[in-house]
């Protein structure tokens, strides 16, 4: 069965889209802390977008910033979810009220998780997308 | 002159012959008069009239038959028919004519042709003669109208005035003192005033009438300058304060001196109160907003600083200096998180779910917790007043709000004193005024902690809920108490209430929704005797791969009346917490499962939810060489097999435990449950 160690996120593709240089440096960090090797960044949903229409099938995994200058992550999330892309998505956010969850599900979110996060929390909402998409399974 | 004698001549007829020169210069002077004089003889025959008369009555001789002489009698006749409202001596001259009486004395008013009003006076002269003298009327009569109707308008605007609902009082600024000449019933029931009381005082009263002195340099300023002006004072009426404005107008006279001082009260204290309610919303609101922006930038600030410090932490020697150094700063970044969690939390941003508690039950159960926060030098107590209060709220939220009030009532008694917690049921009419206004339904229930400390004054009392505002000196409180405290209370469908004064302590008050809904979660039974325990809305996470064990355990729990979820390995463990919105308060987890073992699993789902406590269950030993996956020395560990009297026996002690480590996460520095920091699991 997958994901029973850090071996387990050996598949995961994940692409980072977070606008501010050092919180990237830290999640790629805390990814290869999981495990996960294959991890490609962007900087704005624009340049997300572009990279994931693409060469869809590099990623199976998205990690994104809500709050960005340009292109929100939900906006970005809209667009993907628009090319029928049905990629696990985990929104990053510094809100936890009701309104904003309301509206990431709406959109299509798989997962939020809510900053600031330690690398368990990480660990476990990426598990529970991947429980919802049929990847563990 | 001529033409007046001609006229007197062709409507009286043939005159008596014989006049001299003197009786005519007589007559023609009489044309000049300015009433109307009509001369009878004592026979009763007309001698003359002036012009006025006249003009005044044109048509004098229309009683008299064609051919003949006017006379008294048929001057009487004419009177009579115009007549306004035939006076008895009219009656009575009518008589004395017909029977040849040339001497006749009345009054009488009479409406001609024209419908113009004549005054008519009879007159007696001593030779027998009679004069009639004639005055237009019309003049006095509308002037009488006028006089009339102006009684009747002063009347009504009396009446006016009396139901006007400002107070008006009107004194009389020409005499000594200005006695008051009027004031309404506003006015008298405004002050609880008795109005011949009032009558009795002079405009310089007015303060002591009212109640407050500070008005007297008004009344004072504007019977001197003439100014008018307004001025807003306060009163205490009972247990409130009522807030009025005085308007005083003063009314001159034609030579610009003061005639009437007239003051115009209005009471203005519900719009007093919704402005300063609005301007609290208001300014809490644009705090929150506040807060939240720069909880929500810093939470990311933070995440680099914590993400960061905790890799280089990795890359450095242990326990070398680097490592600690890099240790402090992680913890002081789990500070600064802290402290954006309630900043979060004071501009409800969070998420919160709600049951339905007992809150006597509750208060009570929270008295051991609170306790230890009180000095020794201050009687405690937690009277619950009414029993069966039950309201839909967090029980965290409460035991927060709970907190942060006993810690600022222990604060502010640093000699000793009295705490005390009330809790009791109170109905829509019970509630203070301004509550009243924020709260819809018809039943509450009050949670009041009260204080005989220092108390406060009004300007402390309506910025004790700002975002860091706080009395205490630098370093022993962040000022988020209370703001949290409302932000919570806010969140949970309640208000709030602070009674308080310089030096007499300061009471809270709590004001939550009764709900008739059941009391969701319910431990009842003994534990001395397990198998009565039961766990009412108290929700356990099985994890067990194995299923018939996985189903024994369930079903034992079920008996327990808890509500159960279930998880055949840790992934599935922490997709069903992420389906489920309530709390879950335990998770019974196995220790070694395939994929991911019990103490990784309880890692990451308190990572997610660190209110949930664990207890592991195990056929192997908690630790040693023996033990397959090693066990924190202070987790709860349950040998297999399990029993239903050790399962509800541990169950029931760890959510005893559950309730005494929660709460105090305010202002109070809290240990971190074992599970709830989830770098200690990796």
């Amino acid at each position: 069965m997958a994901y029973a160690g850090k071996a387990d996120f050996k598949d995961l593709k994940v692409l980072v889209v977070e606008d501010q240089n050092e919180a990237r440096a830290m999640l790629r960090n805390m990814l290869g802390e999981l495990g996960i090797t294959q991890i490609f960044e962007a900087s704005d949903g624009r340049e997300a977008f572009s990279f994931v229409d693409s060469a869809f099938d590099l990623v199976n995994f998205i990690l994104c910033d809500w709050n960005m200058p340009g292109m929100t992550g939900v906006e970005f999330l809209r667009q993907v979810r628009s090319v029928n892309m049905d990629t696990p998505f985990l929104m990053i956010t510094g809100r936890g009220d009701m309104g904003s969850v309301t509206e990431a599900k709406s959109s299509g979110v798989t997962g939020y998780i809510k900053k600031p996060f330690s690398a368990s929390q990480l660990e476990a909402k990426i598990r529970i997308i991947l429980q919802r998409h049929g990847m563990d399974a | 002159m001529s033409f007046s004698f001609r006229k007197i001549l062709s409507f009286g007829g043939k005159v008596a012959d014989g006049r001299g020169s003197v009786q005519q210069a007589l007559e023609d002077a009489l044309d000049h008069y300015s009433f109307g004089q009509i001369l009878f003889d004592k026979g009763g025959r007309f001698l003359f009239a002036n012009r006025v008369a006249r003009e005044l009555l044109p048509d004098l001789d229309a009683k008299k038959p064609e051919g003949s002489y006017l006379t008294l009698s048929h001057f009487i006749d004419y009177l009579y028919d115009h007549s306004v409202d035939c006076d008895e001596s009219l009656k009575n001259a009518l008589g004395q004519t017909e029977n040849g009486d040339a001497q006749v004395t009345f009054r009488e008013v009479v409406s001609v042709a024209s419908g113009a009003l004549r005054l008519v006076e009879a007159k007696a002269s001593g030779d027998g003669n009679t004069l009639f003298v004639v005055v237009d009327f019309s003049r006095d009569k509308a002037r009488e109208d006028h006089l009339l109707s102006l009684n009747k308008n002063n009347f009504r605007l009396q009446k006016a005035m009396q139901s006007a609902t400002n107070g008006i009082v009107v004194a009389d600024a020409k005499v000594v003192g200005a006695p008051i000449i009027f004031a309404n019933s506003s006015f008298c029931g405004f002050f609880n005033l008795n109005y011949q009381a009032v009558l009795r005082c002079g405009w310089g009263d007015l303060s002591n009438l009212v109640g407050n002195d500070s008005i007297t340099e008004h009344l004072l300023g504007a019977s001197i300058t003439k100014n008018d002006g307004e001025i807003e004072f306060s009163v205490r009426s009972r247990a409130f304060w009522r807030w009025f404005s005085l308007k005083i107008s003063v009314i001159q006279d034609g030579r610009g001196r003061p005639d009437l001082f007239v003051g115009v009260f209005s009471e203005t204290t519900e719009l007093k109160n919704r402005e300063a309610e609005a301007y609290q919303a208001q300014k809490l609101e644009a705090l929150g907003k506040l807060a939240g922006g720069v909880a929500h930038d810093f939470n990311n600030i933070l995440s680099i600083i914590d993400g960061f410090s905790m890799m280089a932490a990795k890359k450095v020697e242990k326990e070398s200096e680097a490592e600690q150094y890099l240790q402090r700063i992680q913890a002081a970044a789990k500070r600064g998180a802290a402290l954006t969690g309630k900043m979060l939390t004071f501009s409800r941003h969070k998420v919160v779910s709600r049951s339905v508690l007992d809150l006597g039950e509750f208060i009570e159960g929270q008295k051991i917790l609170l306790a230890p926060l009180v000095n020794a030098s201050v009687r405690f107590s937690v009277t619950v007043v009414d029993r069966n209060l039950r309201v839909a709220a967090s029980e965290n939220s409460l035991a927060q709000v709970l907190m942060n009030l006993v810690v600022n009532a222990r604060d502010a008694m640093p000699d000793g004193g009295s705490l005390t917690i009330e809790v009791s049921g109170c109905p829509r009419e019970a509630l203070p005024e301004r509550v009243r206004k924020q709260l819809d339904g018809s039943a509450f229930v009050e949670l009041r902690v009260s204080d005989t400390g220092e108390g406060m004054d009004q300007k402390i009392i309506e910025r004790i809920f700002d975002p860091f505002f706080t009395t205490k000196p630098q370093g022993k409180g962040t000022g988020l108490g209370l703001s949290i405290v409302y932000g919570l209370v806010s969140e949970m469908g309640g208000a709030l209430h602070v009674d308080s004064r310089k030096g007499e302590g300061a009471s809270f008050a709590l004001y939550l929704p009764r709900t008739k809904a059941e009391v969701s979660r319910k431990i009842t039974g003994d534990v001395s005797d397990p198998s009565t325990l039961k766990l009412r809305g108290v929700t356990v996470l099985v994890a067990e791969d194995e299923p018939e064990l996985r189903e024994i355990v369930c079903e034992m729990l079920v008996q327990m009346e808890a509500t159960v979820l279930q998880a055949s390995n840790g992934n599935e463990a922490l997709l069903v917490q992420d389906d489920y919105d309530g709390d879950i308060d335990i998770l019974l987890s196995d220790v070694v499962m395939p994929e991911m073992n019990g103490v990784k699993l309880a890692g990451l789902l308190c990572s997610l939810r660190p209110d949930t406590k664990v207890i592991f269950m195990s056929g192997y030993p908690n630790s040693g060489d023996m033990a397959p996956v090693e066990v924190p020395d202070d987790a709860v560990f349950m040998p297999k097999p399990i029993d239903y009297e050790r399962l509800a026996r541990t169950l029931h002690s760890v959510i005893h435990s559950t309730s005494s480590e929660e709460g105090g996460v305010a202002e109070e520095e809290v240990k971190p449950h074992w599970v709830s920091t989830s770098d200690r699991v990796h």
